[in-house]
């Protein structure tokens, strides 16, 4: 039995909650309670099985619980899931959010939550999927198969212009990942009629074959990042999605772009990286600004959250180009830190609009006394945001940034680090203006603190901000591995 | 002696069939009550299935190919059965002529995929086009209607007039009107000419019925003005019968092209690719700006058209690769049957009253008025769209990488940026189902009967079926 589950533990994680999905199709529409219970059982034990990952994971190298089953025979793809030090923290993130967003949903959506709930679980598996598919065509199918649910979900649920907003990011992610297909089918026929990822790590590309690709590759994740100035659907899609959509367009959906180059574009197209990077990195580094900036002069909490999102993904990129073991450690692990504290940030801004049903910052002044408990619990988050040692941000923004410092784009981290003073500026000056100050209109008078389900949302994200940022062996020691080889692939360059 | 008639009528039997089935349906237009609307549509279903029972032993189907297109034709037949019977329970006097006239139409399309013969050819296109000419207006108190069928007739009846005009040159030069024996004549070198400009000619009837940039003229005014399931069958039933022909065509005269004189080039694989990345452009930018559903699927069914075109453009040189090419093709076809079928079926349920569902404005907060509606044709405009695991995209995967594998990449390049262009017009009725709000002007909508859920659930089935599973057809045959 536990062979069994040991050998098949990533098929049961991707495909719990699509039959949750499944068997929510036939329960009957008029229970909410119905629907939500069973979606939170479903998500938490999706996490638990997720759990085991953590567990019995060996801190080394390479492909772990993997899975290779032939699928498409006449197409070469194969059934091929596994996952390393990389890809193993970004799947516990997914089944660690997913729960709390849908417990966070239960007091948000009322109308058409059968559906809800349904996209809900659809969109889980997407994201699983994609995070531990080895099979290019496999993975493909995940990164488009999950725009649908996150594209209904923005469009129903969100508010104000969210038929825009839904669309351009639909439509922004689906002419990235085209181009991206296109490069797949000529790797695949490069390979000998294969789509695994190992197959194509092995392949001898010309220079020029692998700028091509590059291109294609890049161009697709880096909207997804987003990196400066591919970035222009992300603050629309932040904003109009409903606060459970924005958690987990933050939390997971922008990793999914960094995650792609680091999985794919960078390991497999090393000459052309080495040729880019400083490009790259510079963009990065104006993304980490101009959102900084952009952020500082925001109206609207949510949109203030969205730009300080590219700021952060543009330190994960900057990472990343820096190519050293300590600065993708450092990335890798800012994907985390990110997906907990953006996460909370966008769960604390959906209970706040579920009170007053507003999310410009000049309606609201003076919360801290009214809400005493929620301004605690939004000041930690934003330590963590602002990367404060102690907290989780602080060990990745710091690996990155020293990291940097010791490879040749050092003067890229000097003025990276700007982005920190400006991510303290922008967001203490916002947690000042909300929470202290001057008392907004009598409108916001009668709010009640952090009920019972609302502490069990963001108590789990409040312990991994400090744990994360205490004991960050705990989780660098699996990641390390996995770096280690893959900056091994680029300096056999 | 029975057994000399079994094995002289058995070649013939899906058409002897059909075609007997279409008079006794016509027929049971004497009948009285609701005996006059239930028996034609059971009598259909009845001689559809036995229509196919004869496939694999059918002289006239050469092929494993036409086997499973004829086999696509009759399984869509079969399927539509159920939004004929509920479009045209309401207009009651025509129900028998109806389906005896569904049954002609897969009759013609059986022919048209079947046979090498190109008089016997024209037989089964005109038999499909003048009973599609009389459904198109069918609803004789609209005047849409009588202009879709006049319409098509008159310029259905020019391009006919091209395709024979191709065949008496085709037929003067070779002296054979049956492909397998013209590709074995050998043809005198002053009459060249003569007949490549038939080939040409005859294929521009072809390109016509398939609507292909520039002969597409016709589609929109016609879809929409033809009552919606005859919409719906021309959408599928045309495209499948027609892309089949083509292909068969297309085959031999490459064929004729390789193996006859060195030095005369037919350059069809470049016609082909022509008219391939026209129907692209024109089709998808065309269907940006429709206010009419039926005109957006005419116009997205063009940009499909431009797909399966370029598709039919690549692999002509080594027959490994023909295999490929016509896998492809035949896999785009039926998923573009399976997911039109899905769309005309859930419109022409939603289109039984005095107007049909055809603005895109009436679309306006379905979900909420018909949640199970909506999801269905949100569905099938999905999977449209090419978004996986629907089968949609795996039909465009199929045909890009036909083309990227003969290194067509300027044209592959902008075929999937068509295709992404796509994606925001299969989304403008998803937005007004889904993202917006009721319109004031809605009218009663009809409930889904029992026999279409289980069609939509089926097609539903097959999409994911084959999107997930696409060796199914691909490592079949």
């Amino acid at each position: 039995m536990f062979n069994w589950i040991d050998q098949n533990i990533l098929s049961l994680i991707i495909f719990t909650p699509l039959a949750g999905a499944v068997v929510g199709l036939f329960l009957p529409s008029s229970q909410r309670r119905v629907f939500e219970i069973w979606t939170l059982f479903v998500t938490l034990l999706t996490f638990v099985l997720s759990l085991h990952l953590v567990f019995y994971f060996d801190n080394g190298a390479g492909y772990q619980f993997a899975i290779f089953k032939p699928w498409i025979q006449s197409l070469g793809v194969q059934y091929a899931l596994a996952v390393d030090g990389i890809s193993l923290w970004l799947v516990v993130l997914t089944t660690f959010l997913m729960p709390i967003v849908t417990l966070f949903s239960w007091g948000a959506v009322g109308e058409r939550h059968k559906a809800y709930y349904l996209l809900l679980l659809i969109l889980h598996t997407g994201m699983l999927g994609a995070f531990m598919a080895v099979d290019a065509f496999f993975f493909y199918l995940f990164w488009e198969a999950m725009l649908i649910p996150m594209y209904f979900l923005i469009g129903i649920y969100g508010h104000g212009d969210k038929i825009k907003a839904a669309t351009k990011f639909f439509i922004y992610t689906v002419v990235g990942s085209v181009l991206m297909l296109l490069g797949m089918i000529y790797l695949y026929f490069r390979a000998g009629g294969s789509f695994l990822l190992q197959d194509w790590l092995v392949l001898d590309l010309s220079t020029s074959e692998q700028w091509w690709l590059f291109l294609a590759f890049t161009l697709s994740f880096a909207i997804k990042v987003p990196i400066f100035p591919l970035h222009t659907w992300l603050p629309e899609a932040h904003t109009q999605a409903p606060a459970a959509g924005s958690v987990i367009l933050a939390g997971v959906l922008l990793k999914m772009g960094t995650y792609g180059l680091v999985r794919f574009a960078i390991p497999l197209f090393p000459q052309a990286y080495d040729q880019a990077y400083p490009v790259i990195a510079s963009l990065a580094v104006v993304g980490i600004i101009y959102g900084s900036l952009v952020a500082m002069v925001q109206k609207d909490i949510k949109k203030l959250i969205a730009y300080s999102s590219i700021a952060h993904l543009g330190f994960v990129v900057l990472g990343l180009m820096a190519f050293n073991e300590q600065s993708m450690t450092g990335a890798v692990y800012q994907m985390l830190n990110h997906g907990v504290s953006s996460g909370a940030l966008f769960l604390l801004v959906g209970m706040l609009y579920t009170r007053t049903h507003t999310q410009a910052i000049a309606n609201y002044g003076g919360l801290a006394k009214t809400l005493p408990l929620f301004t605690f619990v939004f000041m930690v988050v934003t330590f963590s945001s602002i990367a404060l040692p102690g907290t989780n941000g602080f060990v990745g923004e710091f690996m990155i940034l020293a990291g940097t410092f010791y490879s040749d784009l050092s003067l890229w981290a000097i003025v990276a680090s700007l982005g920190v003073i400006l991510s303290a500026v922008y967001m203490l000056w916002m947690v000042e203006r909300v929470f202290f100050g001057k008392k907004a209109g009598e409108s916001l008078k009668p709010l009640k603190d952090l009920n019972l389900r609302e502490w069990l949302c963001i108590l789990p994200l409040l312990v991994m901000i400090v744990w994360m940022g205490l004991k960050p062996n705990f989780f660098l020691e699996k990641i390390e591995p996995a770096v280690k080889t893959l900056v091994e692939i680029k300096s056999a360059f | 002696m029975l057994a000399a008639i079994k094995n002289s009528i058995f070649p013939f039997w899906p058409l002897l069939v059909l075609l007997g089935g279409a008079f006794v349906t016509l027929m049971m237009g004497l009948l009285k009550g609701r005996a006059r609307i239930l028996a034609p549509a059971l009598s259909s279903l009845l001689v559809l299935a036995l229509s196919a029972y004869g496939f694999f032993e059918a002289y006239f189907l050469s092929g494993s190919q036409s086997i499973l297109y004829s086999l696509a034709v009759v399984g869509v037949g079969i399927l539509s059965v159920p939004m004929f019977l509920d479009y045209f329970q309401a207009r009651e006097e025509k129900v028998p002529e109806v389906f005896s006239l569904l049954l002609l139409v897969v009759l013609g399309a059986l022919v048209m995929i079947g046979t090498t013969h190109l008089l016997v050819f024209i037989f089964g296109l005109e038999i499909l086009s003048l009973s599609l000419y009389v459904m198109a207006g069918l609803r004789r108190e609209d005047l849409r209607s009588a202009e879709s069928s006049l319409k098509y007739f008159i310029l259905g009846s020019v391009a006919l007039a091209f395709t024979l005009m191709g065949l008496s040159f085709l037929y003067g030069v070779s002296g054979q009107l049956d492909l397998n024996l013209m590709a074995e004549t050998v043809i005198a070198p002053e009459f060249v000419t003569l007949f490549k400009i038939g080939i040409f000619l005859f294929l521009l009837g072809l390109c016509f019925k398939v609507a292909a940039v520039p002969l597409h003229f016709w589609a929109p005014d016609v879809y929409q003005g033809a009552p919606m399931p005859v919409t719906g069958l021309m959408a599928v039933v045309v495209k499948l019968a027609s892309f089949a022909a083509l292909l068969k065509f297309l085959f031999f005269f490459y064929l004729w092209e390789h193996q006859q004189i060195a030095g005369i080039s037919l350059s069809l694989d470049k016609f082909v690719l022509f008219l391939s990345l026209a129907s692209m452009a024109v089709g998808t930018l065309a269907a940006l700006r429709q206010k009419s559903v039926k005109r957006l699927l005419a116009y997205s069914g063009i940009a499909h058209g431009g797909y399966i075109l370029l598709g039919l453009s690549t692999g002509w040189g080594q027959a490994n690769e023909l295999m490929n090419t016509s896998d492809a093709v035949l896999f785009y076809l039926i998923s573009y049957a399976v997911m039109s079928l899905g769309v005309f079926t859930v419109l022409s349920l939603l289109s039984r009253g005095s107007q049909e569902l055809d603005s895109l404005e009436d679309l306006k907060g379905l979900s909420k008025k018909h949640p199970l509606a909506s999801a269905f044709l949100a569905f099938f405009f999905i999977s449209m769209a090419g978004i996986p695991p629907m089968t949609g995209f795996m039909a465009k995967y199929l045909i890009f990488k036909q083309a990227i594998y003969q290194g067509l990449w300027g044209p592959t390049i902008f075929a999937v940026l068509m295709s992404a262009v796509a994606f925001y017009y299969y989304l403008v009725p998803v937005i007004r189902m889904y993202f917006q709000e009721e319109s004031s002007s809605s009218v009663e909508l009809p409930k889904l009967p029992l026999g279409a859920q289980a069609v939509l659930v089926l097609l539903i089935l097959a999409i994911l079926g084959l999107g997930i599973f696409p060796d199914v057809i691909l490592a079949g045959f």
